[in-house]
């Protein structure tokens, strides 16, 4: 049987093949009948051919030049391509060209399918044609022919394997192919499944790897979709997934919100204290200094953050029902924090942005791949940072001149925008665009890199003296209370990393997000009425807390404000990350001194970005994340398993039911043509139960035979049923038909040899042949029958 | 002149760099296409589209149950192998049995014999149930003299996928010994050398000793001690007495077993057929109680009188294997190279029957001393699709008195009619 249906299966695989790849070609430029039509023509032809070619013998005149035609078949799309080019002025994007040189290939193959070579070679082309496919498929439904494929593929490999053995398999064996192993196919399927959590996660692209699929370095005019930062990400005009929601574009321009508009509807608004003295004292210094910086930034970032809100609902559920109104998007590896403003005094009530330093070193400009790079000065540091990668931020609707970038920013790239006075400093660490706001709809570029704590030793936070600013803390009593608790959290911990992570650690695990809670309006010192008194409170009473307690240990630490690019909220066909005004968010940086920062994220709910992972970490976390899907769902999983395997282990069943289903709501009005049905549905039905009529014997014979198996009394409709077959299949037109009512005997028919009957009587037909057993106590015997059976035991 | 299509055809199936092959013919087989299938669609997922994550799971799901579930499956089998008859002849049906015991607690599919039989099919088994323990029978035709199995033979699954093979081997409970086919020798050729025996004797030879058996006219030559007087007063002529006495013929049988001068591979070689040849003529002279001793390689094997010795003696041509480069592994010769194709004759001048090719005629690689009467079998390797490997060239035909087997498709055909020919006319 697998004789033939190897090359029926090579078929079926080539076909899904060049199926996909149609299907993935014309997404966008045909119609689904279109596609359609075309896959049909492409079967009919390999069918045609393949026919033609056989009963003609010419595809065993021409095996040798078998190879040249796949060759010129498979050459055909350049030719074409050339061709369109220069007649229509068009172009075809270079992969397309490349898998229809593979789909003509598998084409040509299939048609000499029958021929094991040709066979093989197409099945392997097939596979690679339908993983390139797959990876280019914009629709995501076409994964379950990639599933279809593979149980295609499962079962021609399993079918060749069993050609070699065909043959020489010992009488007694089995001739078929173990159908047993039809249960692995769904497994296969479950495991394609147990993936999809690791497909809809991971974010990297392999930027300029081809000149049509968008890149750094080279474009093409042909590109279908982007990937990385070329031109199609910035214009975005025809493809959806080329950056953002470019048609929401002009409605969302209308309504720009400034951070700190951001920041009140996330938080409400402060509430104004008029009178009332701060529980802790700002040294006359910092004071003058922050004085004299509101006045001169004040139409920029100069504004101090209260930590007392008012209570009431906030905006956010407001804003977050809004889901296309992002602030902006984010390319690239998320969760990621985008700083905007840092702040590093802190009164009790209210956080003070930092001002800028006169000694902030300026900012240059660089060409890297032809493009222009603002490169950020970096000071001599601890090596405690993984490799440099690069986000890209689509902005919306952000009505800020603040760039929102990663800590430790590297570099920044607008496309065009090649003069450095085009930027400035901001805050130390932030940088601003000499202009109102940030033009909308741009894409800016930011390289940076992350922290990797597993570079961080005991003694990174190497205070350097410079940062004094960082280390404000107050002399009050609640102060000292948050210093007793600091040293409380950290007894017997050695190393000032250590201690701040114990710190973060405890933030995380202790004290509860609740957006709603506000400390009362007559607090004086809101840190400490968060750690002792409510123990819960917004991320911004959870990042000053965090710096107030790492602070009263000695080391420098700053609050920092800005986004949060949440991974959940990551769009796996976009590959982009949405951020919205919900997104605003705390957090906060400890020193290592020389201006090297390393964030902490003390919020429970929230994670910093992790360095870059290896190869084996990402098969490990898919591996973790497709465990922990079934774990989530164990009940949706057993089930279909259970019901997978129950199919399985009924297929025939299933089958025979669905086949006399059709046979009864199909069953044709002539008798003739009735009885043959009948004929072919009792054939089937017995192939199925293991008792299929052998070549050379008629239903007549095979008939009694089964009857004689099962002694039941059921001569008078065997005579009848037989009768009507021999008629219906051998008497010419003019013999009259030798039942009264054929229609009810074929009904008879199927209800006698119903499938329980079968199943009884190819069981009954299995105990006879079964061996005796050797050892009762361990094993049984299966014994041979090619020979004169040699029975052991 | 080749069309465009032809060349292009051949330029595209010309091997250039055959000496590559074999680094780059591993991309031939399963696993490695599927492996770099599993690689593509990681690529894919890693830098294009994590979605390809799917395929990638996929394939790697087929290749890793592929080359792991043989290896478990394998693990709990165990069989032996015995034959039901110890000795046969090329081309009888022998009956194999195998016993295979299956360990685990499932059924094990898609097992076969490999190894060990030459050409011959072997058999495959569909299924072993698990926790028991079956026996298989099949016919073995073996085509080829030798012992076998003529290596150790291994029970081998590569289900469900062939990505992978592998297996155990099968231990042998008795081995069968395959003789070479005998060619049926109705004449003889006259042996020169004779003995006298009592007891065994293949022929009466008239002479000068034995028994008087009658009385005839003298002839120029005879000697006067023969003369029968009374006969010869009667007659009045003079009269000889004539004697006779049982005598045993010798035969050397010697043929050319370096493979280098024999042409062809397996069961139709001329290295074979040669063997095949001088076992005939050795079981021609045997069957009528000559004395007949077979030299081959570096041995010389006389054979024993009796069914026992006409058996030693095939059992050790079936075992036998020509030294191609260094002695064999099983061969206890301890000759220097120089002396190692030497043949150590017992007798000399005894009636010798070579067998050899055209090329071994030319070389002498074996067997260059003939002391006494000879008779050359060749078999032409032109007729076997070799030419000679030691020179390249083409060699003259021997002499008119050499029976020449030059119908390669027919040998045991045109050997017994030109052996009869040269029997009846010399």
């Amino acid at each position: 049987m697998w004789g033939s249906a190897s090359p029926a299966l090579a078929w079926l695989m080539a076909l899904v093949a060049a199926g996909m790849l149609e299907i993935t070609a014309g997404s966008d430029e045909r119609s689904p009948w279109t596609t359609a039509g075309v896959i049909l023509t492409e079967a009919l032809l390999v069918i045609g051919l393949h026919w033609g070619f056989r009963s003609t013998g010419w595809s065993t005149r021409t095996a040798r030049a078998r190879l040249t035609w796949v060759l010129a078949l498979a050459l055909i799309p350049w030719g074409v391509e050339l061709g369109v080019r220069m007649g229509l002025n068009a172009m075809w994007p270079l992969e397309l060209i490349l898998l229809a040189a593979f789909r003509n290939a598998v084409l040509a193959l299939a048609v000499f399918a029958h021929e094991p070579a040709s066979q093989r070679l197409g099945c392997v082309l097939s596979t690679f044609l339908v993983i390139f496919a797959s990876a280019l498929a914009a629709d995501f439904w076409l994964q379950g022919l990639v599933m279809l494929f593979a149980i295609l593929g499962v079962w021609w490999l399993m079918g060749s394997y069993w050609e070699t053995l065909r043959g020489r398999l010992a009488a007694s064996s089995e001739q078929g192919l173990p159908r047993k192993w039809a249960v692995l196919l769904p497994f296969v399927v479950l495991l394609c499944l147990l993936t999809l959590p690791a497909a809809g996660t991971q974010v990297r692209a392999l930027r300029g790897f081809m000149p049509s699929s968008g890149g750094t370095e080279q474009f093409s005019e042909a590109a279908r979709s982007g990937v990385g930062d070329g031109d199609a990400l910035v214009a975005g005009t025809d493809n959806i997934r080329s950056f953002a929601p470019i048609e929401d574009a002009p409605f969302l321009s209308s309504h720009e919100p400034s951070l700190y508009d951001l920041f009140d509807d996330s938080y409400n608004e402060p509430v104004k204290v008029d009178q009332q003295e701060r529980a802790i004292a700002i040294d006359k210094e910092f004071a003058h200094q922050q004085k004299e910086h509101h006045l001169a930034q004040s139409q920029i970032a100069g504004k101090q953050f209260s930590t007392i809100r008012q209570q009431g609902e906030t905006s956010t559920a407001k804003i977050g029902n809004r889901k296309s109104d992002a602030v902006l998007y984010v390319s690239g590896r998320v969760p990621l924090h985008l700083k905007l403003q840092v702040f590093n005094l802190y009164d009790g009530i209210e956080w003070y942005p930092q001002p800028l330093a006169n000694r902030e070193m300026s900012l240059k400009m660089e060409m890297l791949h032809n493009r222009p790079w603002l490169r950020l000065p970096i000071a001599a540091g601890p090596d405690i940072y993984a490799a440099a990668e690069t986000h890209a931020l689509k902005i919306v609707r952000l009505n800020s001149n603040h760039i929102p970038a990663p800590t430790q920013l590297l570099g920044i790239h607008l496309d065009k925008v090649n003069q450095a006075d085009m930027f400035e400093w901001a805050q130390p660490g932030v940088v601003r665009m000499d202009r109102e706001k940030l033009p909308s709809q741009t894409v800016i570029h930011v390289q940076s890199r992350v922290v990797d704590p597993r570079r961080c030793d005991a003694g990174i936070l190497n205070f350097d003296g410079r940062s004094v600013i960082y280390q404000q803390f107050g002399a009050d009593p609640d102060s000292l209370k948050v210093r007793e608790l600091a040293q409380e959290w950290t007894r017997g911990i050695h190393g000032d990393w250590p201690q701040v992570q114990a710190i973060v650690e405890r933030l995380r695990r202790d004290y509860v997000l609740d957006g709603d809670a506000r400390p009362p309006k007559d607090c004086r010192n809101t840190v400490a009425d968060f750690l002792f008194r409510s123990r819960r409170g917004p991320d911004y009473q959870f990042a000053s807390a965090a710096v107030y307690l790492v602070r009263s240990l000695g080391h420098s630490a700053r609050l920092v404000s800005g986004f949060y690019a949440d991974d959940r909220n990551f769009d796996i066909r976009s590959r982009h990350t949405p951020v919205f005004a919900v997104n605003v968010h705390f957090w906060a940086e400890v020193n290592t001194g020389s201006e090297h920062w390393i964030p902490i994220e003390p919020t429970p709910g929230y994670e910093l970005l992790p360095p870059p992972p290896t190869l084996w970490r990402r098969l490990t976390d898919s591996a973790a994340a497709a465990l922990a899907f079934v774990v989530r769902h164990p009940v949706a999983c057993a089930a279909l398993v259970l019901l997978v395997a129950v199919m399985g282990v009924l297929r025939r069943r299933l089958i025979d039911a669905v086949a006399t289903l059709r046979w009864r709501w199909t069953g044709a009005a002539d008798p003739r043509r009735y009885a043959l049905q009948t004929a072919a549905l009792l054939d089937r039905r017995f192939q199925r139960a293991g008792l299929a009529r052998p070549v050379g014997h008629t239903h007549k014979r095979w008939l009694r035979a089964l009857a004689q198996s099962a002694a039941g009394n059921d001569d008078a409709l065997l005579e009848e049923l037989t009768a009507l077959f021999d008629w219906a299949g051998f008497a010419p037109a003019a013999v009259a038909c030798p039942a009264d009512d054929p229609i009810s005997v074929c009904r008879n028919a199927e209800r006698t040899w119903n499938w329980q009957r079968l199943t009884r009587i190819a069981e009954l037909k299995r105990q006879s042949q079964r061996p005796r057993p050797k050892d009762r106590n361990r094993r049984s015997i299966s014994l041979p029958i090619l020979q004169p059976a040699q029975r052991t035991g | 002149m080749a069309t465009l299509g032809e060349r292009v055809s051949r330029l595209l199936n010309y091997d250039f760099c055959p000496s590559a092959n074999r680094w780059v013919y591993w991309v031939k087989t399963p696993i490695a296409s599927l492996s770099l299938a599993a690689l593509s669609a990681l690529a894919c997922a890693l830098f294009v589209k994590p979605i390809a994550l799917i395929a990638f799971a996929a394939v790697l799901v087929v290749v890793v149950l592929g080359y792991v579930w043989p290896a478990i499956a394998i693990r709990g089998m165990s069989a032996s192998l015995k034959f039901r008859q110890r000795r046969v002849d090329e081309g009888d049906v022998a009956i194999a049995v195998l016993q295979v015991v299956n360990r685990w607690p499932w059924p094990v599919w898609g097992l076969s014999l490999e190894e060990g039989f030459g050409q011959s099919p072997t058999l495959a088994l569909a299924k072993v149930g698990g926790l028991s323990s079956a026996e298989f029978s099949w016919e073995f035709v073996p085509d080829c003299r030798g012992e076998y199995p003529q290596a150790t033979p291994r029970l081998m699954t590569g289900f469900p996928f062939g990505l992978r093979h592998a297996s155990r081997p099968v231990a042998v409970e008795q081995t069968i010994l395959v003789w070479p086919e005998i060619v049926e020798l109705d004449t003889l050729l006259d042996a020169a050398e004779t003995r006298p025996s009592d007891d065994v004797f293949s022929e009466q030879r008239v002479g000068e000793s034995g028994d008087m058996t009658g009385t005839r006219p003298f002839r120029q030559g005879d000697s006067l001690r023969r003369v029968h007087w009374a006969q010869t007063a009667r007659t009045g002529r003079m009269i000889v007495c004539e004697r006779q006495a049982p005598a045993q013929a010798a035969v050397r049988v010697v043929f050319d077993s370096d493979p280098r001068v024999h042409a062809g591979q397996g069961r139709n070689s001329s290295l074979e057929w040669s063997i095949r040849l001088a076992a005939s003529v050795c079981a021609a002279y045997h069957r009528e109680h000559s004395r007949v001793e077979c030299c081959f390689g570096h041995e010389t094997l006389p054979i024993e009188p009796g069914a026992a010795g006409w058996q030693r003696f095939l059992d050790r041509l079936a075992r036998f294997q020509p030294c191609v480069e260094r002695h064999h592994p099983g061969c206890d010769h301890e000759h220097t190279a120089a002396d190692c194709r030497k043949i150590h004759h017992h007798n000399c001048g005894t009636f010798q029957v070579t067998i050899t090719t055209d090329v071994g005629l030319a070389h002498r690689t074996e067997h260059r001393h003939v002391h006494g009467d000879q008779r050359l079998v060749v078999l032409e390797t032109s007729g076997f699709d070799g030419d000679c490997r030691l020179c390249h060239h083409t060699h003259p035909a021997p002499s008119r008195r050499a029976i020449v087997i030059n119908d390669a498709q027919h040998v045991a055909a045109d050997f017994q009619r030109k052996w009869r020919q040269a029997c009846h006319v010399g």
